[in-house]
């Protein structure tokens, strides 16, 4: 597989490591000199110096048998173009990052259609879409749907007085869900009927979405509705955000605190019913005035990690209960958890996450990866002839760092045990470590065929 | 500055219209074989000749810069009412100048206030005329201007935006021409309409022709002494229906026209805020006369009198000076309210109401988050802060005339309710108020200085007050 990437900033640096980890061949064309030679020095990739929406720069990358063509320069523009010429020469994939919704989201027209690109990505759209997901189940840590929707994975966090601490695993009726990982001290476990569940683990479980407030609500844990939401920053993020939250008529008050004038007239102008204020959002007296503490959640998403950092401990300390804050920096991310911020989000992460998951479509339908150690959730079709068709779970060898979170068999969900059989075109959510993907996608996969 | 040349090259073309309008009831005059044919042929004369020696003499092909906007609007509106008083001059049924000249204005500017208290010995022309005058300042004299003048180009727009009421205008066509032009021929269809339903339903030609004429443009002058009341059931509903129309933004009929639908209006504010002050007073108002009328005739009744002040037409089936306190609170409030923005009704109008109220909301929820931006919205536009004070102005100028003009109207011997409704209904284009000046008399008795400062009341109240104030501000005039 042949790969162009277009901007070795953060965003293309982060997927130019991922791509040349999964053995692409990654052509990277940068037009600042000192970028490119950080690149040159820490990755196993070809750097070119130049413009990516030059013919010159790009047929000296061979992109005529690129497979896949990735344009994330800080120019929207220059992505689109950069795709558009890539798709004349014959670039099987083009992915670009296009910040500006008004390029995107037009009602008429598919823009991907229109402009030749096969997936236009915004980084801050993805956060905002992410921290919406956590608005509307503010019980977990993270989340995402399988199987258009009808599976949910959700990330809790055990504290002291949950039901499950202090419990073994085999001990949990787990009829209605399945754990299918524990996240210990940043290591992410698969764990067996032996294991024990701790205070302070974050525990991922896997359970039909129409289930999931029934299998919480077994945990202990009650749901609470986010009724008042502040926002910290009406930069793009922000706006998204509220804007989701206006758009989906969700009964919930929100309150957007942003510094600069300019930026919170716009906003004050481009949402309805959100309230804008125009205020230090670092300045605790403003916090206090404006009532932070009652809010059920707490984001904070200007483009300053140390202002998201700061507000969020202070909105803390008001009473707020949970806080997400967007981290640019991904080295102190595991340190923002230790001093209390409860979900620190890495746009960076985000989106090559989102990449990813569309490189990888195929025989496999979605994957998500969580954490930092890189576990996949990998949604996939079990193929007629593969090894693990009619069998059942506990006779199949599976790998260690491997299970099965839920099987979709038309419109079923399936909660699997160790009797449950794999018939041919079954959907399997299965979650594992990145040691065993190969093996799992072997067990059912037709001939053990691997992805690129 | 203002050049004099433009406004002369300008008053002439208007004349010229205004000229043309008389000669409409030249015709009427021979139709019915009236002895004043012979003065009126020679005032429309008079009028056109003056125009055309005027836009002769002074040729202008230069673009109108801001300034003269407002002057060719307000200017032209004060050379229109007096040359379009020279009939009743010399037709010889008014007393004094004043008598004419109140006529007039309040013809053009759609209040129907008269100084008639016999209408019905009157000449047809003259009937004819005093109708013609709402239906072209429905309107506006200036818009039809634009409409029909080739080639106007950008030097429409001060012109257009001075006469078309409401504080947010809405251009229904790239070119103001265009939006005139669109403007008036709605206008025109819905006018053809409503003559065909009163033709039909019992009304000679001569009256349903007069009455659409003041009807739609929410003006008041009727051919009858006893107004709609006259006429029997039918004919006031579709009264009360097209009135109702008149005080709705033509710019949304003219959509619901070419798009064929009518979810514009449900979709726009200001007509939802238009139908629920009307129903709210038809309720009150029918609630006040369960005493006095039959269920059918009650709700008849009320919407009636509540729809034709409200669009600030000011015709009447009923003397609601003898009802009850209820319902004339009711109409007194209607008074100040009018109907909505780019429709022919006068008045403060339903879309500065709603920006007021939501101005209030927003500086009392200001009151507990200090620092917060809050946008006022006005359909899906947010306005700017320049726009609101422009609103708010507008409602305290409003109220200043409307005291000052009470004052001078006590000064003048006027008993407080006459005086201060003579003012209110002036102002607001309505025609009828309290007291001596009810729906059953007239603004006759009046001394002349009223009259004229009801005269610059009236206009001050169809410009939408700032294009004729600020004439009156000197640094208008200096070269700067």
């Amino acid at each position: 597989m042949k790969s162009i990437i277009i901007g070795a900033g953060k965003l293309g640096f982060s997927i130019a490591e991922l791509l040349s980890s999964e053995e692409h061949d990654v052509v990277v064309i940068e037009e600042n000199e000192e970028r490119a030679a950080i690149v040159d020095n820490l990755l196993d990739v070809q750097v070119l110096h130049g413009s990516g929406a030059s013919w010159r720069t790009l047929e000296s990358a061979g992109v005529r048998s690129a497979d896949m063509f990735v344009a994330v320069t800080e120019i929207d523009e220059l992505n689109m173009i950069a795709c558009l010429l890539a798709k004349q020469y014959g670039a099987k994939t083009t992915i670009a990052r296009v910040r500006n919704i008004d390029y995107v989201e037009t009602p008429h027209f598919s823009p991907e259609a229109l402009l030749g690109v096969d997936l236009i990505i915004n980084p801050e759209r993805v956060i905002a879409q992410e921290i919406a997901k956590i608005v509307k189940n503010p019980e977990a840590l993270d989340l995402d749907y399988y199987a258009d929707g009808r599976v949910q994975l959700m990330a809790l966090l055990i504290t002291e007085d949950s039901l499950l601490a202090g419990s073994k695993l085999k001990d949990l009726d787990t009829a209605k869900y399945v754990i299918v990982s524990v996240l210990r001290k940043h290591e992410m476990i698969v764990p067996s009927g032996e294991n024990e569940i701790l205070a302070g683990d974050q525990i991922y479980v896997m359970a039909n979405t129409s289930e999931m407030p029934e299998v919480l609500k077994g945990f202990g844990i009650h749901r609470k509705r986010v009724e008042n939401l502040t926002i910290l920053g009406a930069g793009r993020t922000g706006c998204y955000l509220a804007e989701i939250i206006e758009n989906e008529r969700l009964p919930i008050s929100v309150k957007i605190i942003e510094k600069d004038v300019k930026k919170a007239k716009e906003a004050s102008n481009r949402l309805i019913t959100a309230l804008v204020i125009n205020a230090d959002g670092s300045d605790l007296e403003i916090l206090e005035t404006e009532n932070v503490g009652q809010s059920e959640l707490f984001v904070a998403v200007t483009n300053d990690d140390k202002i998201n950092l700061l507000s969020s401990l202070i909105a803390k300390k008001l009473g707020v209960k949970k806080t997400i804050a967007k981290v640019g920096r991904t080295d102190i991310m595991p340190l923002m958890e230790e001093i209390g911020i409860d979900i620190p989000l890495n746009p960076r992460i985000l989106t090559a996450g989102v990449i990813l998951k569309y490189i990888r479509r195929g025989d496999i339908v979605s994957v998500t990866v969580f954490g930092e150690d890189r576990a996949e959730m990998i949604e996939l079709v079990a193929q007629p002839n593969s090894i693990a068709i009619s069998k059942k779970l506990k006779k199949i060898k599976f790998p260690t760092g491997a299970v099965v979170g839920a099987i979709v068999r038309g419109e079923e969900v399936i909660i699997p045990s160790g009797d449950s059989l794999i018939e041919p075109h079954d959907h399997l959510m299965v979650f594992c470590l990145p040691k065993s993907i190969h093996k799992v996608e072997k067990l059912f996969i037709n001939g053990g065929k691997f992805r690129w | 500055m203002v050049r004099s040349k433009v406004i002369f090259n300008y008053m002439g073309k208007i004349l010229i219209i205004i000229g043309i309008a008389m000669l409409l009831c030249v015709s009427w005059s021979i139709y019915y074989g009236e002895d004043i044919v012979w003065k009126l042929t020679f005032v429309s004369l008079f009028t056109i000749l003056t125009g055309v020696s005027l836009s002769i003499t002074f040729r202008n092909n230069q673009a109108l810069n801001y300034r003269e906007g407002f002057a060719i609007v307000s200017i032209g509106w004060i050379v229109a009412s007096i040359f379009g008083s020279l009939p009743y001059v010399v037709s010889g049924h008014v007393f004094t100048y004043a008598d004419a000249i109140f006529e007039t204005v309040s013809g053009f500017s759609t209040t129907g206030a008269t100084i008639f208290s016999d209408v019905e010995i009157l000449p047809k022309s003259l009937l004819f005329w005093r109708s013609l005058t709402q239906w072209l300042g429905g309107m506006g004299i200036m818009a039809l201007f634009i409409a029909i003048t080739v080639g106007i180009g950008v030097r429409g727009n001060q012109i257009f935006r001075a006469e078309i009421p409401g504080p947010v205008s809405n251009k229904i066509s790239p070119r103001i021409r265009e939006t005139a032009k669109y403007l008036w021929l709605t206008y025109v269809a819905i006018s053809a309409v409503l003559f065909l339903l009163l033709w039909l339903f019992g009304m000679d030609l001569f009256d349903a022709l007069c009455h659409t004429f003041s009807t739609m443009a929410t003006g008041g002058f009727s051919t009858r002494n006893q107004s709609i009341g006259y006429y029997g059931p039918v004919i006031q509903w579709i009264i009360i229906v097209f009135m109702f129309i008149g005080g709705t933004n033509f710019a949304l009929h003219y959509f619901a026209f070419t798009k064929r639908t009518l979810s514009g209006y449900f979709q726009n504010k200001e007509f939802k805020f238009y139908a629920l002050i009307v129903l709210v007073a038809t309720v009150l108002s029918t609630i006040g006369l369960l005493s006095i009328y039959g269920v059918g005739e009650n709700l008849r009744t009320s919407l009636f009198h509540v729809v034709s002040i409200m669009t600030t037409t000011g015709f009447v089936t009923a003397d609601y000076n003898s009802w009850f306190s209820l319902n004339k609170a009711v109409i007194l409030v209607l008074m100040f309210i009018g109907a909505s923005a780019g429709s022919t009704s006068g008045n403060i109008k339903v879309g500065r109401y709603l920006i007021m109220f939501q101005r209030a909301k927003i500086e009392l929820r200001q009151m507990v988050h200090p620092r917060a931006l809050i946008s006022l919205r006005f359909g899906d536009k947010v306005l700017n802060d320049s726009l609101i004070i422009n609103v708010l102005q507008f409602f305290f100028i409003y109220m200043m005339i409307i005291l000052i003009g009470t004052v001078i109207m006590g000064a003048l011997g006027l008993d407080l309710l006459t005086g201060f409704t003579a003012v209110v209904a002036c102002m607001g284009n309505v025609g009828p108020g309290f007291g001596a000046v009810g729906p059953t008399s007239n603004y006759a008795f009046i001394p002349d200085v009223g009259k004229y400062i009801l005269s610059v009341i009236m206009l001050l109240g169809r410009l939408e007050i700032y294009p004729l104030l600020v004439l009156f501000l000197p640094e208008y005039w200096k070269d700067r």
